[in-house]
């Protein structure tokens, strides 16, 4: 180590706050036996399922509190082993401008994006990369929020996005994604 | 995978804790420093604690996004854990310490293998650890340190790693409340 690691700070002007770990999604063998653990023993609940149709393998959202999913299961593959296995980490920051801020920065910054737009089940707008050993890390605003009624968004609302673009001009229901500041759009 | 049996499921009527929120992801990494700046200059981090590799194998950079201690752990990669897919462990935040010692008890009518109860050393939070049905390392923690806008961390002698719930209860860091209410008939006299 050349410096002292406890010396390293945040950028002064760095163009958004994280606020929180939303979620972590884990590779794991059985989605149902880990699903039955995360809810029985732990006392989470399921919020949608994607089946082998839209996830090789499927793939199981499960929340802690109101946010639509804290943890998703993702079937194990060959490439990756169950058990270490951290399939993404989501972080949220406190609203949508931030989130294209963090994209310029990203690119700013020579990181590469490999995902920008809407997710399908939580309808976050994010945008995705990885950190240096390879750890697929999403920027994150607008996760769907689940009441006491314990109603999930039905599935024919979701509007899968692969752009920021598309998925401000397109929002699903309930959803506002007006920019405070709307040059931080491409071609506004 | 059987669709309508996890449909199915839901949270058991009458168990005695609510995991609350996701608090922090330890991950392995290959090379402490590159990993920290990325956290600090790219992501705007914040460094809160760094532990050298002649203490703990590999060593570990500690990093906050809010007040909480720490949001991310890093790990430096050893022989027996590669850096990149690595998640060292999930810790999950309970709001009292009621909670931690009922669901030391939870677990254990459960019959499932308890790692480690106790006080862990940077953020002194109180901890029980187990593993999910994979192998991934879970934590369920209360009490981990605030940390102001004047960025003050507790110095590192005021730690006190305990190896039980009793011990660390029995000796709190300086501002940790230790009282436990109505669990307490569950700790060991």
């Amino acid at each position: 180590m050349t410096v002292p690691l406890t010396q390293l700070d945040r950028p002064r002007g760095t163009p958004f706050q994280v606020r929180k770990i939303g979620h972590v999604a884990l590779f794991v063998t059985d989605i149902e036996r880990s699903a039955r653990f995360y809810v029985d023993v732990l006392g989470f609940r399921i919020s949608d399922l994607y089946q082998d149709d839209m996830m090789p393998g499927g793939a199981a959202f499960i929340r802690l509190n109101t946010d639509h999913h804290g943890i998703a299961l993702f079937k194990a593959t060959q490439d990756r082993d169950p058990g270490a296995g951290l399939h993404h980490m989501a972080f949220e920051v406190g609203s949508l401008d931030e989130v294209f801020r963090a994209r310029n920065h990203l690119r700013e910054h020579g990181v590469p994006i490999h995902f920008e737009g809407r997710r399908r089940a939580g309808v976050q707008l994010a945008v995705e990369f990885r950190d240096p050993d390879g750890h697929n890390l999403e920027i994150y605003w607008g996760i769907d929020q689940i009441g006491s009624e314990g109603k999930a968004r039905p599935a024919d609302q979701w509007k899968g996005a692969t752009s920021l673009e598309a998925a401000i001009a397109d929002p699903v229901i309930g959803q506002d994604t007006s920019l405070l500041d709307p040059s931080l759009a491409r071609g506004r | 995978m059987n669709v309508d049996a996890i449909k199915a499921m839901g949270r058991p009527k009458g168990l005695p804790f609510r995991i609350g929120k996701i608090g922090h992801v330890g991950m392995y990494v290959k090379d402490l420093e590159r990993s920290a700046r990325f956290y600090t200059d790219i992501l705007g981090f914040q460094v809160s604690d760094a532990i050298a590799p002649g203490e703990l194998p590999g060593g570990a950079v500690f990093l906050r996004c809010a007040t909480d201690h720490h949001a991310i752990a890093l790990f430096g990669a050893t022989e027996d854990h590669p850096a990149g897919t690595g998640l060292h462990h999930l810790a999950m935040e309970v709001p009292t310490l009621d909670e931690i010692v009922r669901i030391r008890e939870h677990l254990r009518e459960h019959q499932i293998p308890i790692n480690l109860d106790g006080r862990r050393g940077a953020g002194v939070q109180l901890v029980v650890e187990f593993r999910d049905p994979d192998g991934h390392l879970l934590e369920i923690y209360w009490g981990i340190d605030q940390i102001g806008s004047e960025g003050v961390v507790r110095p590192e002698e005021q730690w006190k790693s305990d190896r039980s719930l009793e011990a660390a209860i029995a000796n709190p860091v300086e501002g940790q409340d230790t009282t436990v209410h109505a669990a307490r008939s569950l700790l060991q006299q």
